[in-house]
């Protein structure tokens, strides 16, 4: 799971993002792995993946002013991620007739962990959610709340029903 | 209790978090970089005139009162928020103690499509309920029941939606939960409901806050102390005045639309000032697959958004019924309803089909 930020540290960087150069490459080193790992388990395809990931840090940069210091940054940058992944699948929708969305090739890397990808893939799709934004994006449960609009306790809720789900499954297969 | 299956899936999965390839990683800091040279520092200055805008702009929006309605409808759950806002839940004085646990139902609410029930759950002092899970079932002497409608601010109808806990202040010693559930076709139009309501309900204790962040219990089949099923079944009868006119406007004028070598029935419009539902019947293209129909409302060429629920027909699997949790009882104009894309979910997440097209029903209810 990504390490995080100390808040005081994340607002400092937020502040001079602009000043220094190295404030940027902090949280991008922090936020990279996360936000890249939330977006490939949602569309399971690495060059989407990389487009999705480059929209969201560009509009960060465009749209970091709108970001309130005193509010969670990772539950404002997973908001737009979590956007980003929803047009991205409206777009697909609309530029195909009949298609199955796309899924991971064997040219893609995590080849080795698809079988916990496919596991995860038929979790409901809230509990989906809820699993990648917590492992993957290494957020906190108050922080998915944020996200999927969601009271705090039913992201536990689900968060433990994902993972009793995706451990029976693994102790079935 | 066995820790380790739990942990060992936990690390599993953060192991298997995919990582960005080096490649791409160095490319896009590039790019940030450029990006913000690129983009230039809003100026302080420019915040009032902002807000300014933002005021003319809800001016704009007051004068006309179906943008207010849209507007409004950006809240999460409109249909419960507006019976918290305007008082109108009917205080109750009912509960019942079972085991040194007391279930109190706070208020009630009923319209001509909705009943809102909003109870609490209390045991000794000392305990503190991190988590609520519990279920309701609500049904007529004749033995129909109404459906529980899980949507938005009920979602699996066992937490307090957030706007209403944060709102409602209860104590962590008190937890508690808001139900929603549908009227029933055949009990549409009554001026009082007489029903009864069963819970059952388990809860987490604030045990489960020494592990930060939130891990699962240990061990399928192990029930953690921290996890408490609350033994026996609360039971209330019930009679609530339904609020206002039982006024229901429906369309029953059977219409059907066609594209791609597909045909959706529009079979039912019902309209309460609570609700619409409109029932929609199809044929399958591949019943491998389970099927869902995205809508469109529009009338008078403005769409009613982000209020819509679908509910699954179990009585007729090629119907689905979508519900709109917003009063449009007064609009009278031609409505234009119109199905744009049907989704096929698969046994994955990942394995959806969708087909994109347009069936269209333009229908004016009486």
């Amino acid at each position: 799971m990504p390490n995080r930020i100390e808040p005081e540290r994340e607002r400092y960087l937020i502040q001079h993002i602009r000043d220094d150069p190295r404030c940027l490459e902090e949280l991008y080193e922090a936020y990279l792995p996360a936000v890249y790992g939330y977006i490939y388990s949602r569309v399971n395809h690495r060059q989407d993946t990389e487009d999705l990931t480059s929209e969201v840090f560009l509009k960060m940069i465009r749209h970091l002013d709108q970001h309130r210091l005193q509010h969670s940054f990772a539950a404002w940058l997973f908001t737009i991620a979590h956007h980003s992944v929803i047009d991205f699948y409206r777009h697909a929708a609309k530029s195909q007739t009949v298609e199955t969305i796309p899924t991971a090739s064997v040219s893609d890397p995590f080849v080795e962990y698809q079988d916990l990808y496919q596991l995860i893939a038929k979790l409901p799709e809230r509990r989906q959610e809820v699993i990648t934004l917590k492992f993957f994006g290494g957020l906190r449960n108050q922080e998915i709340a944020l996200i999927l609009k969601l009271d705090e306790r039913t992201v536990a809720s689900h968060l433990s029903r994902a993972l009793e789900d995706l451990y029976q499954q693994l102790q079935e297969g | 209790m066995n820790h380790e299956p739990w942990s060992d899936l936990r690390d599993r999965l953060i192991q298997s978090a995919p990582q960005p390839t080096p490649e791409f990683k160095h490319r896009l800091l590039n790019e940030l970089k450029q990006e913000l040279d690129a983009t230039p520092t809003r100026s302080r200055l420019r915040l009032p005139y902002r807000w300014i805008l933002a005021a003319v702009l809800l001016m704009i929006i007051s004068a006309s009162g179906y943008a207010v309605h849209t507007f409004l409808q950006l809240q999460p759950d409109p249909a419960l928020q507006s019976v918290y806002f305007t008082g109108k839940g009917i205080p109750l004085d009912a509960q019942q103690t079972l085991n040194g646990y007391t279930i109190a139902l706070q208020w009630v609410y009923a319209d001509s499509g909705q009943v809102v029930i909003a109870w609490t759950l209390q045991g000794d002092q000392d305990t503190i309920y991190t988590n609520l899970d519990s279920h309701a079932k609500l049904f007529d002497a004749s033995g129909i029941e109404y459906p529980l409608a899980v949507g938005m601010g009920t979602y699996a109808a066992s937490n307090l939606p957030a706007d209403l806990s944060q709102l409602t202040f209860i104590p962590e010693s008190i937890t508690g939960a808001v139900y929603q559930f549908q009227i029933p076709e055949a009990l549409l139009g009554s001026d009082t409901i007489e029903a009864t309501l069963q819970i059952n309900a388990s809860y987490v204790t604030a045990a489960r806050r020494t592990e930060v962040p939130f891990t699962p219990p240990e061990g399928v089949y192990d029930t953690p102390d921290w996890w408490v099923a609350i033994p026996g079944l609360f039971e209330f009868t019930l009679t609530i005045p339904v609020e206002g006119e039982s006024a229901i406007r429906s369309w029953d004028g059977v219409q059907i639309a066609q594209d791609q070598g597909l045909e959706v029935r529009l079979q039912q419009v019902i309209v309460t000032t609570a609700q619409t539902r409109f029932t929609l019947c199809f044929s399958v293209p591949d019943a491998a697959y389970r099927w869902t129909l995205a809508p469109r409302l529009s009338i008078q060429g403005l769409e009613v958004k982000d209020a819509m629920i679908s509910v699954a027909n179990d009585d007729q699997p090629d119907c689905e019924t979508l519900i709109y949790q917003v009063n449009l009882f007064d609009q009278r104009d031609p409505w234009q309803f119109e199905i744009t894309e049907w989704i096929g979910f698969g046994t994955s997440g990942a394995d959806q089909r969708r087909i994109a097209g347009q069936w269209r029903f333009l229908i004016e209810i009486p």
